[in-house]
């Protein structure tokens, strides 16, 4: 009985206006209709990339005077930490050892003669140039994909990665291994100018 | 959803991969560096992402990045190719026969301070293997015209002679005695 009278108070159906969700659905219908037609997706996301390389610039031509005895090839990891993630990257680069020539005035090499021995004395062993990293060989190992290193990390990550090969590369044995060579050197070139008595070559430390 | 994606990456279990960090060579050279330029190249990168919708393009977004490079380019002598057949020693007077200058590239590095990035707010920034990827262009197109190669080459003869002069004067060589000359002569031709 009482469901009778439920029914019977039931409001006459009246006209109500599309939602938001019947006009998407729609929009969606005609798209894919003329997509249809056209043959072609009806929304495409292209990444359209320019890579540009400017023309070489030759800033400057400087004088070197730089004996190179060693050469070392390094690579080297260096890690920094984000917010939410650290990122890892691996260097390559030469450091090249030698003496700078220009170092002691202009009395670089030093020759003493005595009766028996010709003492040659040369400037200390250095790494010759503080630029040694070649970035196109630079690797990224691990980067979150959440976290994004500003100019500045990227730079920290860098630098500390040369400390690194300097402090593991520029160490007492190779400074040593560079001054024999440098012995050798310097020896065979005063010989071929003539010399034949007995020479003796020291490092100034 | 930040908390999650941040509890996410920050694994305390996880443990960090142990990379070697002592990798080097070494190898004896004799290379007498004598002239030196530094080069300047900008690589530039940009990415625009466009939606096509029914023939139509919009740009939704778009990121550019310009990258300055610092090429070190040296002249040398290698005095690995000098033996004692390049000296001709006479009574008074010493001829000196050098091989010609090489040129190599000793390092080619970032000036991150200079380094320009324009990112629209809601496009990824550029990431660290995205630069590493374009610095392989740093050495793109890297040529300069003969006169530049031929100054080059030219200041690192003068400088190799004025080293040698300076190393055979100081053991006891006269100055006007000693002639110093190259396998292929850039400063007489």
């Amino acid at each position: 009985m009482e469901n009778s009278e439920q029914q019977n108070t039931v409001p006459a159906p009246q006209f109500r206006p599309p939602g938001c969700g019947v006009l998407l659905l729609l929009i969606v219908v005609v798209l894919l209709t003329i997509s249809y037609f056209k043959c072609e997706a009806p929304v495409k996301i292209e990444n359209q990339e320019i890579v540009d390389v400017s023309p070489t610039v030759i800033k400057q031509l400087q004088i070197r005077k730089e004996w190179c005895f060693r050469e070392i090839a390094m690579e080297e990891t260096s890690e920094i930490k984000g917010i939410t993630g650290s990122l890892l990257k691996r260097y390559y680069g030469v450091m090249r050892l030698g003496v700078k020539l220009d170092s002691i005035n202009e009395n670089y090499v030093q020759f003493y003669k005595n009766e028996q021995v010709l003492t040659i004395q040369l400037p200390k062993i250095e790494v010759l140039d503080d630029n040694f990293i070649d970035e196109t060989k630079t690797e990224t190992l691990v980067e979150n994909a959440w976290t994004k290193f500003n100019n500045e990390e990227l730079k920290r990550c860098f630098n500390q990665a040369k400390r690194k090969m300097i402090e593991n590369n520029f160490t007492t044995k190779n400074i040593e291994l560079a001054e024999d060579q440098g012995k050798t050197e310097i020896k065979r070139l005063v010989k071929s100018s003539g010399y034949s008595g007995k020479i003796e070559v020291e490092f100034i430390k | 959803m930040i908390l999650l994606v941040t509890t996410r990456c920050q694994n305390p279990n996880k443990q960090s991969v142990q990379y070697s960090d002592i990798i080097a060579v070494t190898q004896r050279v004799s290379k007498l560096y004598t002239a030196e330029v530094i080069v300047s190249k900008e690589v530039f990168m940009s990415s625009e992402l466009v939606a096509k919708i029914i023939g139509n393009q919009y740009n939704i977004g778009e990121k550019s990045i310009l990258l300055p490079y610092k090429i070190k380019v040296k002249a040398y002598i290698d005095f690995n190719k000098v033996g004692k057949d390049n000296f001709q020693v006479y009574t008074n007077q010493i001829e000196v026969n050098l091989p010609s200058p090489e040129i190599e590239i000793t390092s080619i590095e970032l000036d991150f301070d200079n380094i320009k990035r324009n990112v629209s707010w809601y496009r990824k920034d550029f990431s660290s293997k995205e630069i590493d990827s374009l610095s392989k262009y740093a050495l793109k197109g890297l040529q300069w015209s003969d006169n530049e190669t031929f100054s080059l080459m030219q200041e690192a003869e003068i400088n190799a002679k004025r080293t040698i002069t300076k190393i055979l004067t100081d053991k006891g060589w006269n100055e006007d005695n000693i002639e110093i000359i190259f396998d292929k002569n850039y400063i007489l031709n």
